[in-house]
């Protein structure tokens, strides 16, 4: 009887020894699978971040790189677009003065200074056999080429010969010495171009002071 | 005598068996656990780039918009500057085709 009261007590022994291990492996098992699924979320998750970071960091640097070329190539263009507009401008002002330089060679004062011009170019060219261009309408304003000549001549202490001929310009003259082979261009064209540098500058400034 | 270890043994096979079976619903579970954390992951990840991908999305959104903003203030002041540079050059016209002018017939 003793032995069988035993042998309950130790099969229940058994019983419950087996219980508890069984319970500790479930309760450890049940500790794994979370540590699992939070080690793997936790994971996931700083990798997701620290993606998430690149691809905002980067998408935002696109964007701000594509608004700094679209700004700088919007302002370059407002600049060309403000040169452009000056040299209109500038453009307006020499074909006014081109139009009334066609009005103002119909009046006395030009042919007054047309003579000074000539003036002006044989003392240039110390007188000498010269070749004079004048264009047509000029031609026919019957110039007193002699007196010219004599005046000059007497002036510069020698002889002045000049040969007209016919050129094709606005206004002015052209020179040549015969002698020399120097010329100068006292045409309107003649002077814009070689003024046009440094009267350019000028014009702009006039032209674009407040 | 025989009976006595008869039951020990059967005891202790059940016992055996009950903590095989245990381990065994470990291994279940450790199982269950990594497919579930494969599914969690994946789904936390996604939800993460998605959020930033919207984010990145309004915030192109937002710099565009201030693109065109900048882009209309250089449009409008451009057009002002072309209108002062016009008036501005209107008020001297006569200044400057005179000073061309003096140029002109001045060798």
């Amino acid at each position: 009887m003793a032995i069988i009261g035993n042998l309950d007590k130790l099969i229940e022994v058994i019983a419950k020894n087996a219980e508890e291990e069984a319970q500790r492996v479930i309760a450890k098992a049940k500790e794994r699978a979370n540590d699992i699924i939070k080690g793997a979320v936790e994971e996931a998750k700083s990798r997701a971040e620290r993606e998430a970071s690149e691809l905002l960091k980067k998408e935002r640097e696109g964007a701000l790189r594509k608004r700094r070329s679209e700004i700088t190539k919007m302002r370059m263009e407002a600049f060309r677009k403000v040169l452009e507009h000056k040299e209109r401008l500038i453009e307006e002002v020499v074909e006014e003065a081109k139009r009334r330089v066609n009005e103002y060679v119909k009046t006395e004062d030009y042919k007054n200074r047309l003579v000074n011009l000539i003036k002006e170019a044989i003392r240039v060219l110390n007188g000498g056999p010269i070749e004079l261009r004048l264009n047509r309408r000029d031609l026919a304003l019957n110039l007193d080429l002699k007196a010219i000549s004599a005046e000059l001549g007497r002036e510069l202490n020698r002889s002045v010969e000049l040969r007209v001929s016919e050129g094709s310009f606005l206004a002015g003259l052209v020179a040549k010495s015969a002698e020399t082979g120097i010329e100068v261009d006292y045409t309107v064209e003649g002077i814009l171009e070689r003024k046009w540098k440094n009267l350019r500058v000028e014009v702009a400034k006039l032209l674009f002071t407040k | 005598m025989d009976e006595v270890v008869t039951r020990l043994l059967e005891a202790e096979r059940a016992a055996r068996k009950l903590v095989d079976d245990a381990y065994n619903e470990a291994k279940r579970m450790e199982a269950e656990a990594k497919a579930k954390a494969d599914d969690l992951s994946k789904k936390v990840y996604e939800e993460v780039i998605e959020g930033a991908r919207k984010l990145a999305a309004d915030e192109v959104k937002r710099i565009e918009e201030e693109t065109l903003e900048e882009v209309k203030k250089v449009e409008e002041d451009l057009k002002k500057e072309l209108e002062n540079l016009k008036r501005t050059a209107l008020k001297n016209f006569e200044s400057a085709v005179k000073l061309v002018l003096d140029e002109v017939f001045k060798p």
